[in-house]
């Protein structure tokens, strides 16, 4: 635990700062927004782009973490994460198909929300009916199947309307950029409101962790926890998404990072995970825009902005191969 | 405190598991169940545990049908050791045993406890554990998982104990010490143990009363000696043996000698 507090009070710092200064602002121009003085051009692009984009990478990566965490806790399976599980794919078909068929306004906040919610839980219900009765490895081929499944329908969806989504391919890969105040003004609340929630069933989600057996006995009916733990990485994923789109492996790798610093005492756990998973994605985020800098001075000025996902899935994927290979999974 | 089975049945799927159990166990008693595989004795401690709902019949906790308590009220009463528990990463004894407070404290109340309370100390101390409180479950010895397991119980501070062959996967001087805990854990605290157990040596020498199981029917229950006799072995075990009485301890103890034939297969 000691050492998870000393970490985390180090890593934060660390990762703000090389966040703001990744994204080409200077330390002094971040201090002054913060200290309320925006007055110049680059404190207010700062305050406009580069802190949106901050809170938004931290708040994305926090919720993932937590839900990563409940899904491998609750399912008892180190590999369950809402990408893994079909959750976050749905989530991203949800908010696609819903602005396609007009349920969700373009730029509603709380339709997107709705839709990523109604999304996340059919993709985790698909796998989940798909993995029934299976091991951990079980649960990750009908997860892959199931993402596979609802990736082809989101493909379909932009075949279907060339052009219409131009600017929704970035987010579609998982990226924080361009995130400003009002793509907060919702899910700035819903993601720390379900950490709460998260938190306050930690308790439950340790005894639930040694199984079903194990949780009846001690007063916890297991059906109604693991539903109750499951609907909250639905709802933690689904604000993620909204926010950052399909942002990969956080919330398969964050948890364990998080188990490590944290131990097994409970209480910890689930700040763990929203610490850990914020540091993380903040984190990749700023090599994503130090990339993104050095690609452009190598390309004649032109600018690609190098999507924060593409970052989280290859070190991500890297990680993924670890863990298999030292569990030894069926 | 009286835990009560009337004419339990239970059927899974078309087959009948157990039919017509009556059984009462009043405080303070050590009962063992016994009889061979799939006779239905880890069926009966889960329909007393109120983890199964019997296919007709009743279990009564002091006159209350279990279906009519929550899992929690009933988990503050009956404490089960299940035969395993499956693996968590990095849990240690001390986090195990607290867990034995959340049917009283519950999910909010475990939050705001600091740390374990007196009532986990308490257990890790009686059984034995406390030196071992901040160690990995996983990296110890079967017979300290099992005390482990058994302070979680005792941190639970029901009036009832379940116990699903505490012994099974354990050497003999684990198996030994882990019944004598038990025994002890009874005296310190006054509990009601009910037991499956496999070894009919370990029923007679550490229960009072032994109740035999066969093809889901009582067969005997009484104390050991009356149970535990040659009749026995060859009805309900299907071998052939002697009892002879164990004069250290003035308890029967089984010799087999050959499995009895039957259609020319030996029963198992």
């Amino acid at each position: 635990m000691r050492v998870f507090t000393v970490t985390v009070l180090l890593c934060v710092p660390v990762v703000v700062v090389a966040h703001v200064t990744a994204g080409g602002a200077s330390l002094a121009a971040f201090l002054a927004v913060l200290d309320g003085r925006p007055v110049g051009m680059e404190e207010r692009i700062v305050w406009e782009y580069g802190l949106p984009r901050l809170v938004t990478a931290l708040l994305t990566g926090a919720a993932l973490g937590v839900a990563g965490h409940l899904l491998q806790s609750a399912l008892r399976n180190p590999l369950a994460a809402p990408e893994l599980t079909a959750v976050n794919p749905g989530a991203v078909l949800g908010v696609l198909a819903g602005t396609v068929l007009g349920v969700v306004s373009a730029g509603s906040a709380t339709g997107s929300l709705a839709a990523a919610l109604v999304g996340g839980a059919l993709g985790g219900g698909l796998s989940w009916v798909l993995a029934l009765g299976g091991g951990p490895g079980r649960v990750v081929v009908a997860g892959l199947l199931g993402s596979a499944v609802l990736g082809g329908l989101t493909t379909l969806l932009l075949a279907y309307q060339p052009g219409r989504f131009g600017n929704l391919l970035r987010w579609l890969v998982g990226s924080v950029e361009g995130r400003v105040w009002d793509h907060l003004a919702v899910v700035g609340w819903w993601i720390p409101l379900w950490i709460v929630v998260a938190w306050l069933g930690s308790a439950a989600l340790t005894v639930l962790e040694g199984g079903d057996d194990h949780a009846a006995a001690l007063g916890l009916p297991p059906r109604a926890a693991r539903s109750a733990a499951l609907g909250t990485a639905v709802a933690l994923t689904a604000g993620a998404a909204c926010l950052a789109g399909a942002i990969s492996f956080v919330g398969l790798v964050v948890p364990h990072a998080a188990r490590r610093l944290a131990g097994g005492g409970f209480r910890a756990r689930v700040p763990a995970a929203a610490l850990a998973g914020a540091v993380a994605l903040a984190g990749a985020d700023a090599l994503a825009q130090v990339l993104t800098r050095l690609v452009s001075a190598g390309s004649l000025g032109h600018r690609l902005g190098l999507p924060t996902g593409v970052v989280t899935a290859l070190i991500g994927a890297a990680v993924l191969a670890a863990v298999v290979r030292k569990e030894r999974l069926p | 405190m009286t835990l009560q089975a009337r004419d339990l049945v239970f059927d899974r799927g078309e087959r009948r598991i157990l039919t017509g159990i009556d059984l009462t166990v009043t405080s303070g008693e050590l009962v063992s169940l016994v009889g061979v595989n799939g006779s239905g004795k880890s069926t009966l401690l889960r329909l007393l545990a109120g983890l199964l709902t019997p296919s007709r019949g009743v279990v009564e906790l002091d006159g209350r049908p279990l279906g009519e308590l929550s899992r929690r009220r009933i988990a503050r009463r009956v404490a089960v050791l299940h035969q395993t528990l499956p693996p968590v990463p990095g849990l240690t004894v001390r986090q195990l045993v607290e867990q034995g407070r959340f049917p009283s404290q519950g999910v909010l109340g475990m939050l705001r406890a600091p740390g374990s309370g007196p009532e986990t100390d308490e257990a890790l101390e009686l059984t034995g554990v406390a030196h071992l409180a901040d160690r990995v479950l996983d990296t110890l010895s079967g017979g300290e998982r099992q005390r482990a397991r058994l302070a979680l119980a005792v941190a639970q501070r029901a009036d009832v104990l379940l116990l699903d062959e505490p012994t099974a996967h354990l050497d003999v001087r684990h198996q030994l010490e882990v019944l004598t805990l038990v025994r002890e854990l009874r005296a310190a605290r006054g509990l009601t143990v009910v037991t499956v157990l496999h070894e009919l040596d370990h029923a007679a020498r550490f229960t009072d009363r032994v109740v035999a199981l066969h093809d889901g029917v009582v067969h005997a229950d009484g104390p050991p000696a009356e149970v535990i006799t040659p009749d026995l072995l060859a009805e309900v075990f299907g071998v052939a043996g002697r009892v002879v009485i164990d004069e250290v301890h003035g308890v029967p103890r089984c010799v087999l000698d050959h499995p009895l034939r039957t259609g020319g297969l030996a029963v198992t």
